[in-house]
């Protein structure tokens, strides 16, 4: 076709072609093309051998705009000038070293736009551009990461720049210098999470563009450790894009963010928020622009998120010279009457958020306010007291108190300060009653101090209290608090020292009673103790240390005894239980303690967990002697380590000749918790199985790996092996 | 026991702030001790009830929960919890502070209960900044006076920025 046209001139050729030509033919083709005074070349073509373009092309004069798209290196001869080539474009284009491309640029002397797209620089150590006429410039290669991952710093000079697109893999170091005419830059910059730190490259760049007035930028750019803080002052940036969704970023970012530009008038969210993003602020900063010249806010793909929703609250409330917000609605359409919005972009102004925009939390009478406060914890409620001088106070009306001091390291100094705070939280608490109080502290305290805190609970009318604390030396607690009349729940613990018991004591309404790490001095005081108690229903000792303990309550309902430990040069603590109403028995101790239980008629469940660090002593008849003593109840848990006392043989568990009455008249549920098929278990179960005749359910629980893999096959199994009830379910679960 | 039974079927009506009847049993006002003692203290059923601080978008919803909670029978417990949490669900919060202006006028215990819980349940755990935001307060303390509070108060602040 070129050679048909015989006289008049080209101005522009594109020839795009995915066939696979020879270099000698394409040649023709340009030379042609600049017979006819060729102005616009675009060629895309798929070389069969590395293409050696004409020499005449490299100093071609009509030629204005050149875009190449190449899988090739380009070589470029010495004798290159493109003396009127504005526009140079190079796709997938390899550079075989860094003098040529040097070469190349320095050829092109009036030169505004340079677009680099996808380029190979595997080659290339620097990748200089330095075109004093350069006026545009993008280099894209977000390919590149794929190939060797080498570095190539890429020099930009370019004084007259004044757009510049940089989408790119961070194994390119960009430095620029000397970009005093740009007055907008389009960045993102990818980069490899689990690569070193690429804040100084991220940084480097966003500083060399610090004077541009439009911005556009990938959010996840931003994403970069430790950037937004080390960010340079935009002084002139008016326009602020964000080109991606706005996701990796909460909004207290974007609120430091736009500290940064103290002169912007217009935020676009190109595309929207990501739904995906419901962070609330961190920072309650307003960032200088709302209230000096942001003046439009753009969200495109608004869908009314929780993330969007807060920040248009937090923009309308605090934006005061905002004229414009407009919310694009791209892809659905859907019937809202409350926040009316179609494709096209609505309009928002404060006066028609009145009352979205007020204060309504605060204005909420004070007894609301003070019910929403007993939903909270202590230091949620607490913590209201910063948001405004109203709330200041409303605090002090909690009636659930709650400090537990946070654990120090050793190293950490103790300055008592939270001493001082329980002492501030209970002087300061208003009128209304404390419900309950719980403080625990692991600093050491004095008896004084504590005793002042308890009367002024006890003045509050405490019906819970829970004191987890270290004494200095012996407590002695208030007398007012052995007689106090509002106390439901009573759980001390206080560090193995002895519980000193008044004489007075009076529980009137003490339900639960829980001590732990106390040690009783004799068995008359805890005598006196649970006798002061008369509608006690809980009685819990945890790691008390005695040596003669009576417990004699006839309410106690529920009893839990835990000893962990041996005490030293103690033998055996002899327990005397009588509890005609107890239900339920919860033992797990060691077995030091030595149980008398006397008439448990009630009770209808234990827990036992009896072991002995002493294997020589004989303590079968301390474990006969408990269990005799509970032998009327229904459900029972034991641990097998309490049976060893036994000392069944294995031979004896082999034979299970004997089948017990239960398999033949009421058995009807059999739970196995990790259930992993060994011998014993499955000899058990074959027992089981081919006896109980009125079994109903055999539940397995497994937790190995294996049984997971192959449950289908052992469930088959288990289905096979002979059964005495046609009823009964098996059921393997596997976790 | 016997004259609320016979009343079962007596309506009573219910006027909101923007002049809207509504026409209720006896036994599902009765969810509401301010109704209630109205209803003690001077048995005027027949008179219409002004509620002049509701609006009827409100009072339509204070009136769902008192109907669910009056027709449940005691059995029904777990049914009535699943409906008190579906029930608040998904309301902007203009709607659910209205709804504990009005549970808190009315009475209506188990109303104001869940109301108060699912505003405490946004305040939970979040930094005072956010709480300003999403309600709105107005930060009326200096700078020198907001420190001095973190201050008096530090072991709550513990772990927030």
């Amino acid at each position: 076709m070129i050679h048909l046209l015989r006289l008049a001139d080209i101005k522009r050729l594109a020839i795009k072609s995915s066939e696979v030509v020879n270099s000698s033919r394409v040649n023709s083709w340009i030379s042609a093309s600049m017979r006819h005074n060729i102005e616009e070349l675009n060629l895309s073509l798929r070389w069969k051998a590395q293409p050696v373009l004409p020499c005449h092309l490299f100093t071609c004069q009509s030629l204005v705009a050149l875009k190449l798209y190449m899988n090739w290196s380009l070589k470029v001869p010495s004798l290159t000038h493109f003396s009127n080539l504005k526009t140079l474009e190079l796709s997938h284009v390899t550079f075989s070293d860094d003098n040529s491309t040097q070469h190349l640029f320095s050829s092109c002397p009036v030169l505004q736009e340079l677009a680099l797209v996808k380029c190979g620089w595997k080659n290339l150590k620097t990748l200089m551009i330095c075109i004093p006429t350069l006026k545009r410039l993008t280099i894209e290669d977000e390919d590149l990461w794929m190939q060797d991952a080498l570095s190539c710093v890429t020099k930009i000079y370019a004084a007259n720049l004044i757009h510049l697109c940089c989408i790119s893999y961070l194994v390119v170091d960009f430095r620029l210098y000397d970009l005093s005419s740009l007055v907008d830059a389009s960045i993102g910059l990818y980069y490899n999470p689990s690569a070193e730190d690429v804040t100084p490259q991220v940084l480097g760049l966003l500083s060399g563009v610090v004077n541009v007035k439009k911005l556009s930028i990938a959010s996840y750019t931003l994403e970069v450790e430790n950037l937004l803080d080390r960010l340079p002052t935009f002084y002139n940036l008016t326009h602020f894009e964000l080109n991606l969704e706005f996701y990796g970023l909460c909004l207290g970012d974007l609120m430091v963010l736009l500290e940064k530009s103290p002169k912007l008038e217009f935020l676009n969210f190109e595309k929207g928020f990501d739904h995906g993003n419901k962070d609330g602020y961190t920072s309650g900063r307003v960032p200088s622009c709302f209230k000096s010249s942001l003046k439009t806010v753009r969200i495109a793909d608004f869908e009314e998120d929780d993330a969007e929703m807060l920040f248009i609250m937090f923009l309308l409330r605090n934006a005061t010279v905002l004229e414009r917000g407009q919310m694009g609605e791209r892809k659905r359409q859907r019937d809202d009457s409350v926040h009316p919005h179609s494709s096209e972009n609505i309009e928002l102004s404060e006066e028609q958020n009145v009352g979205e925009g007020n204060d309504i939390i605060s204005s909420l009478p004070e007894n609301v306010l003070h019910h929403i406060l007993s939903f909270l914890s202590t230091k949620d409620a607490i913590r209201s007291s910063v948001l405004s001088t109203k709330w200041k106070y409303l605090w002090t009306s909690i009636a659930n108190i709650d400090l537990k001091e946070t654990y120090h390291l050793a190293g950490e100094k103790e300055d008592g300060s939270f001493l001082d705070f329980v002492e501030r939280v209970l002087l300061l608490h208003d009128a209304s009653d404390i419900k309950s109080l719980t403080l625990s502290s692991y600093q050491l305290v004095d008896s004084s101090r504590v005793n002042s805190w308890i009367s002024a609970s006890i003045r509050h009318n405490i019906k819970e209290l829970h004191l987890s604390l270290h004494w200095k030396t012996q407590p002695v607690l208030p007398c007012c608090l052995f007689t106090c009349q509002s106390l439901v729940v009573l759980k001390l613990s206080i560090m193995d020292w002895a519980l000193k018991v008044p004489c007075s004591t009076q529980f009137w309404n003490l339900k639960t009673l829980e001590l732990s790490h106390v040690t009783f001095s004799d068995d008359n005081s805890t005598q006196h103790l649970f006798s002061s108690c008369p509608v006690l229903q809980e009685l819990a000792l945890l790691n008390c240390g005695w040596e003669t303990i009576t417990i004699c309550i006839p309410s106690l309902k529920s009893l839990t005894l835990m000893n962990e430990y041996e005490l030293p040069d103690v033998l055996s603590c002899v327990t005397k239980i009588y509890a005609a109403n107890l239900i339920h028995l919860d033992c797990s101790c060691c077995l030091i303690v030595d149980f008398h239980l006397y008439d448990l008629s009630s009770l209808v469940e234990a827990s036992i967990c009896l072991y002995d660090h002493l294997p020589e002593r004989d303590v079968t008849p301390r474990v006969l002697g408990l269990l005799t003593g509970i032998s009327n109840i229904k459900k029972l848990m034991i641990t097998s380590q309490t049976l060893e006392g036994f000392n069944p043989s294995v031979e004896d568990f082999w034979m299970l000749r004997r089948v017990p009455s239960c398999f033949a008249s009421s058995l009807k549920t059999v739970c196995i918790v990790d259930f992993d098929k060994n011998p014993v278990e499955m000899h058990f179960i074959r027992f089981l199985l081919k006896n109980a005749t009125v079994l109903e359910r055999l539940t397995l629980r497994s937790y190995s790996q294996d049984m997971k893999q192959q449950q289908q096959k052992v469930s088959s199994q288990l289905n096979k092996l002979p059964r005495a009830s046609k009823s009964c379910v098996i059921e393997l679960t596997t976790t | 026991m016997a004259s609320s039974i016979e009343n079962n079927n007596e309506k009573l009506t219910l006027k909101s702030s923007d002049g809207e009847e509504f026409l209720v049993e006896k036994h599902v006002a009765l969810q509401s001790t301010l109704l209630q003692n109205m209803l003690d203290s001077d048995c005027s059923s027949a008179d219409v009830i002004p509620l002049p601080k509701i609006d009827a978008r409100t009072l339509a919803l204070v009136l769902g929960y008192c109907k669910k909670h009056a027709d449940a029978s005691s059995s029904k417990q777990g049914e009535l919890n699943s409906f008190d949490s579906e029930f608040l669900k998904d309301m902007d919060m203009g709607a659910l502070f209205n709804l504990v202006l009005a549970a808190n006028f009315m009475e209506i215990k188990g109303l104001l209960d869940i109301a108060a819980q699912k505003i405490a349940d946004t305040i939970k755990d979040k930094p005072h900044q956010e709480v300003r935001e999403i309600f709105h307060v107005e930060n009326d303390y200096t700078p020198e006076e907001e420190a001095a509070v973190r201050e008096e108060n530090r072991w709550a602040f513990e772990g927030f920025p």
